[in-house]
């Protein structure tokens, strides 16, 4: 008979756990990498509400995102032994994302291509805001996104709704430099055109660029 | 310099994006299970299952079974009525779900999908009926409002002209989310919730209750009570007063609006705007201990709906601050005790708990929620306690049942260890 331990297993698992928490990026790859069994709640919950941000703001309001947020993770314990630079794991979630954000997308445009009814495209309706307007407002902008290339899609939501860098938009996107601002330079063109002609959102949009 | 998508743009970033930490918890263990899964196929070989990809894909933008196609429905009047009245009007779902219109009620469906659909109430009233799934996602709109459900039958009730909306709730937990209710209220069976935001009034009382509301300001409630009922005095508490004591039945919250520069007309101290699922989703543990002290835990703890204390106890976890999280569990089983928070309350005690305390929360929650979504977490820690303190007798039944239910679980080695050896696990 053995006697009772001092520290509880669940006391151990939370240490353990709370220690490899406070590692940084490189060493958690090299956690993943080994094998070690707490790697992958580390990562998730150091890495999913960036990528539920991003997910969200590319797909917008609509959908709901929690399939794939767990795409991405699974492509990326997948693909973890790719990543080179074991300090850049932030910059390869994101890249992650942005392939299954793309791939979501084009998913869905062809099952409307093909005639298909909209099958879990359900309106998601956690309020985003108070109001109508606004919320109708976000519900015809992305209808408009559905409008553009994914790729030129994504370097918009990257480029000026996430803010991020251009460096950072093209190593998300897997391109140049040049051409990542020249996707989310098009993009923006062409929301600004398609938005202007919406009944809906030509109040928001103004002709122009505007003093304030 | 403005910019022409600046409006736009805004919009989109202020798309909330946060989960709450049952939910992430839930949606991790989703993960886990399509990754083990994962794991299986690919030992199959790399080949056969390129094969089974390529075949996949193209069958993939067919519907292969009903699970992905999208509700259907109809319109259909019940009765012998051969009026127009459209008290008789019915939306019946291909699942069996229904929605009924009451008189001089309006409403349309926005969308279906295989797991449910939205219905816009415009005015009126409606009873609803929803068949209970697994992954039922049902939303009804109501002006502002909108209510969350997966498997339950309620009443919901809008009134346009007066920005009126109520929520009476039979069977099932629905969410509710909209003005004065913020990011989310959970409804549980037999409760009712009254919002009207333009009177800065929200009530969450017995769905039977005789409408006993208090008014935190604005008009009484005389108007929304149905006739020959007589209107509650209006409360004058002392300041130490909680729901109960202003009139309430037990328990009631009246849940103040944010009611920006008007002071409390009860003495207590102004209920915080509270936001703590979003913040524990956010990963601020910190700022919610930090904001629910500056608030009074105290009151936070006899009137915060269940999601916020729900979310608090979270917070005060992973800060490992287990006398706060100790007192908010305990509150949370006292107050909704057959609500799901409270009975996974109990898990979370036992977690908090060591030797035979922990013990007999681990116990009382499977006792509660054999098939909960913690279950097999608090079999294999109570089997794992159990050998821990030198009692493999009652730890061998333990394993056998764990290794039944999940034999690819975190704890199946150790089980299999207690079973075959009889020896004191290592830990996981």
């Amino acid at each position: 008979m053995m006697a009772p331990s001092k520290t509880s297993v669940d006391d151990r698992m939370n240490e353990s756990r709370a220690a490899l928490t406070a590692v940084d990026d490189a060493e958690l790859v090299q956690a993943i990498l080994a094998g070690d069994p707490r790697a992958k709640r580390v990562t998730w919950q150091r890495f999913v509400p960036l990528v539920r941000r991003i997910v969200r703001r590319s797909l917008g309001p609509e959908y709901d995102i929690e399939d794939a947020v767990q795409d991405v993770f699974l492509r990326l314990f997948t693909r973890i032994h790719t990543l080179r630079d074991h300090g850049a794991l932030r910059a390869f979630v994101v890249s992650i994302t942005m392939f299954g954000v793309r791939y979501e997308i084009r998913r869905r445009r062809l099952r409307r291509l093909v005639g298909l009814a909209p099958a879990a495209e359900l309106a998601e309706l956690r309020v985003v805001h108070a109001d109508h307007g606004s919320r109708m407002a976000l519900s015809h902008f992305y209808k408009i996104l559905d409008r553009i290339g994914a790729r030129e899609r994504s370097a918009f939501v990257l480029r000026h709704i996430e803010e991020l860098p251009d460096a950072e938009v093209a190593a998300a996107l897997g391109v140049s430099l040049p051409t990542a601002r020249r996707l989310s330079a098009r993009a923006y063109e062409r929301v600004t055109y398609l938005a202007s002609r919406d009944a809906f959102l030509a109040g928001l949009v103004p002709g122009k660029k505007e003093q304030p | 310099m403005t910019e022409p998508l600046d409006k736009l743009i805004a919009l989109g970033r202020r798309q909330p994006h946060g989960e709450s930490s049952r939910r992430d918890l839930a949606s991790f263990q989703a993960f886990e299970r399509r990754w083990e899964r994962r794991g299986r196929t690919h030992r199959l070989g790399v080949a056969l299952g390129l094969a089974f990809a390529v075949a996949g894909l193209a069958l993939w933008s067919w519907p292969s079974d009903a699970s992905r196609v999208p509700l259907r429905y109809e319109v259909a009047r019940e009765g012998q009525d051969a009026s127009d009245n459209p008290a008789l009007w019915q939306l019946k779902f291909s699942d069996g779900s229904r929605v009924a219109l009451g008189s001089n009620s309006s409403a349309h469906v926005g969308g279906t999908s295989p797991r449910g659909a939205r219905v816009v109430l415009k005015r009126g009233s409606a009873t609803v009926s929803v068949v209970p799934r697994k992954d039922g996602d049902w939303w009804f709109e109501a002006g502002p409002y909108r209510v969350h459900v997966i498997g339950t039958a309620f009443e919901l009730a809008w009134q346009p002209e007066r920005q009126l909306l109520q929520v009476s709730l039979q069977r099932g937990v629905v969410e509710v989310t909209g003005p004065l209710v913020g990011k989310g209220v959970t409804l549980r069976a037999g409760q009712r919730l009254t919002a009207a935001p333009k009177e800065e009034r929200l009530v969450i009382d017995s769905a039977h209750s005789e409408g006993s509301e208090v008014v935190a300001g604005g008009k009484s409630a005389s108007e929304e009570r149905p006739a020959g009922r007589q209107p509650e005095p209006e409360p004058t508490a002392p300041p130490a007063a909680n729901a109960r004591l202003a009139g309430l039945p037990a328990g009631a919250t009246d849940l103040r609006s944010r009611a920006r520069g008007r002071a409390s007309t009860d003495g207590l101290r102004p209920q915080p705007s509270l936001d703590f699922r979003s913040q524990v989703a956010r990963g601020e543990f910190a700022e919610v201990v930090r904001s629910a002290r500056g608030a009074g835990i105290a009151q936070l703890l006899r009137r915060a709906p269940s999601t916020e204390l729900v979310a608090l106890a979270d917070a005060a976890r992973y800060l490992r601050e287990d006398a706060l999280a100790r007192r908010t569990l305990l509150r949370l089983r006292e107050r909704f005790p057959d609500s799901p928070d409270g009975k996974a309350a109990a898990f979370f005690l036992a977690r908090l708990g060591q030797g035979q305390a922990a013990v007999r929360w681990y116990q009382r929650y499977l006792a509660e929620e054999h098939d909960g979504p913690y279950a097999k977490q608090a079999l294999g820690r109570l089997m794992t306690l159990h050998a821990e303190l030198g009692e493999p007798e009652l730890a061998t039944p333990l394993a056998r049942a764990y290794l039944n239910r999940n034999p690819g679980g975190p704890y199946a080695a150790s089980a299999r260890k207690i079973l075959t050896a009889g020896a004191t696990p290592q830990g996981e």
